[in-house]
């Protein structure tokens, strides 16, 4: 099993929604080297999932492993700021 | 001069006569207004009636003692503000004290004290009190702006939980406040100042907001405010005017500006591809004319045409993978991008499927028509690398298959 679990959910094919898959990708790649488990889920085709996740906008980035989980929504781009916010800083 | 009713009014509540008198003078003097009590239900119904700005309260008290006064204030709603000070008498230890700060007291005094000491401690206090009812109206007057705003307004804590929505937010997110409250939406981030967000309603309405973010404190704790702006309908309608400006009227298929974008990015996905292998992956730009669209035209009549067209371009869409293309080049010529072929037998397969869609007649309202097709193929890399390459060679392509008629020709230099 990979050290982090990250889950990120969109919507559809919206700019924003590939934006946000592009930066999380780069995440993993580039900071995280790759000790990463990524799932992108979209929530037209989820809907349940997103519920079951209380997914309530979208882009929603969740960092659920290692535990206690933490989720950041909006703007993925600014790295150093993911990172802070999602303690994968230290 | 300030008028009497602006003086900090202090209610002292003393049972011992002579002290209370002592203390009301000496604020008197320092030309505080002053209310007096001896017994703890005077002093909260003082209370009640005239707001004083502070109140020196003696904790030894017949019936009532001082604590159960103080209690009893600060359980009010109304007036859990007041700025209440435990006075003691020194033989009392400071667990008196202790527990007066405990209850709610916002400070103590001992007695015996010079005069002016308790101006100079009164006056600390209410100094105190007037920063803290400054700060209190700052951010009543936030919460009251929030509550109002059109735009939607979260606010989150440093966790990424919902502290408070405004009713906009409510609405846009088509929750009530208790279905929000509390619900982990996530620490919201606008890396240039804002972003845009899709918001997920119960409903399946969900909207499309600008989200601005801003740090703020909230019940003395800092949170984030994201302010949200429903830009639905200017979404949807951009969305729309750029599918109109990158598609075809009459077929629905992607216009001219749209498959050159289209091949411009796949061409650089097969070069990228294709870096550091020996081959790259193909990609074939098929060019196709239909044969007889001037005689359907002359014998049919231009709506027939039309519909000729339609019914071409549903035959490719239905017979296209998601990562193809066909597009509308103009008239009665169509153009399919291909990508990610592995060799030339699975180009032979591809264009034996497009000329197959020509072998049955088109149903058109009834009537029977047979249609035909020349096409021409050009492949990246054999045939050039870059766009304007490939289509002139697809068009010398197809000229050559018109020759035929109804068959498809590769490009070849020598021909």
């Amino acid at each position: 099993m990979k050290k982090f679990g990250l889950k990120l959910y969109i919507t559809g094919d919206s700019s924003h929604s590939q934006h946000a898959i592009l930066s999380v990708e780069r995440l993993c790649r580039e900071l995280l080297g790759d000790d990463c488990d990524l799932s992108v889920v979209d929530v037209l085709v989820f809907p349940e999932q997103a519920r079951r996740d209380d997914v309530l906008a979208t882009p929603t980035l969740i960092r659920y492993r290692p535990d206690p989980s933490r989720r950041i929504v909006g703007d993925l781009s600014d790295v150093p700021g993911v990172l802070a916010a999602l303690a994968l800083d230290s | 001069m300030k008028t009497e009713a602006e003086q900090p009014t202090i209610l002292i509540v003393d049972d011992d006569a002579l002290l209370q008198q002592a203390t009301c003078l000496a604020l008197e003097d320092a030309g505080y207004q002053t209310l007096t009590a001896a017994n703890g239900l005077d002093a909260l119904r003082l209370v009640h009636a005239h707001r004083p700005d502070l109140v020196l309260l003696d904790v030894t008290l017949p019936e009532m003692d001082g604590f159960e006064v103080l209690q009893r204030i600060k359980a009010d709603p109304e007036r859990a503000t007041t700025y209440v000070i435990i006075v003691s008498g020194s033989r009392i230890d400071t667990d008196s004290q202790v527990q007066g700060l405990e209850l709610g007291a916002d400070g103590y005094l001992t007695r015996p004290i010079a005069n002016r000491e308790l101006v100079a401690r009164v006056q600390s206090m209410l100094r105190i009190k007037a920063a803290e009812d400054a700060l209190r109206l700052k951010e009543q007057q936030m919460r009251d702006l929030i509550a109002s705003n059109i735009d939607g307004m979260l606010i989150v804590d440093r966790d990424g939980r919902t502290l408070f929505a405004n009713p906009a937010a409510c609405e846009m997110l088509y929750r009530p406040l208790e279905g929000l409250v509390g619900q982990p939406i996530g620490i919201p981030m606008a890396a240039s100042g804002h972003t845009d967000l899709d918001l997920l309603r119960p409903d399946g309405n969900n909207r499309i907001v600008e989200m601005r973010v801003v740090e703020v404190v909230w019940d003395s704790q800092p949170a984030y405010l994201a302010a949200l702006r429903d830009i639905t309908d200017r979404k949807r309608l951009e969305d729309r005017l750029i599918y109109l400006a990158t598609h075809d009227e009459l077929t629905d298929l992607p216009n001219r500006h749209l498959y050159r974008d289209r091949l411009e990015k796949a061409l650089v996905r097969a070069i990228r591809a294709g870096h550091g292998k020996k081959y790259h992956p193909l990609v074939a730009v098929m060019l196709l004319d239909l044969d007889n669209f001037k005689k359907i035209n002359d014998t049919l009549g231009h709506l027939k045409g039309d519909l000729v067209l339609r019914a071409v371009a549903d035959r490719l869409r239905s017979r296209l993978r998601s990562s193809d293309t066909a597009a509308r080049a103009g008239g009665d010529e169509f153009i399919l991008i291909y990508e990610n072929i592995a060799d030339m037998a699975t180009c032979i397969i591809l264009a034996n499927k497009v000329q197959a869609i020509f072998q049955e007649p088109f149903q058109l309202e009834g009537q029977e028509v047979a249609v035909y097709a020349s096409i021409g193929i050009s492949l990246f890399p054999l045939d050039g690398d870059n766009l304007e390459i490939l289509i002139r060679c697809a068009d010398e392509a197809m000229y050559r298959a018109k020759k035929a008629r109804n068959s498809y020709q590769f490009y070849s230099p020598a021909a």
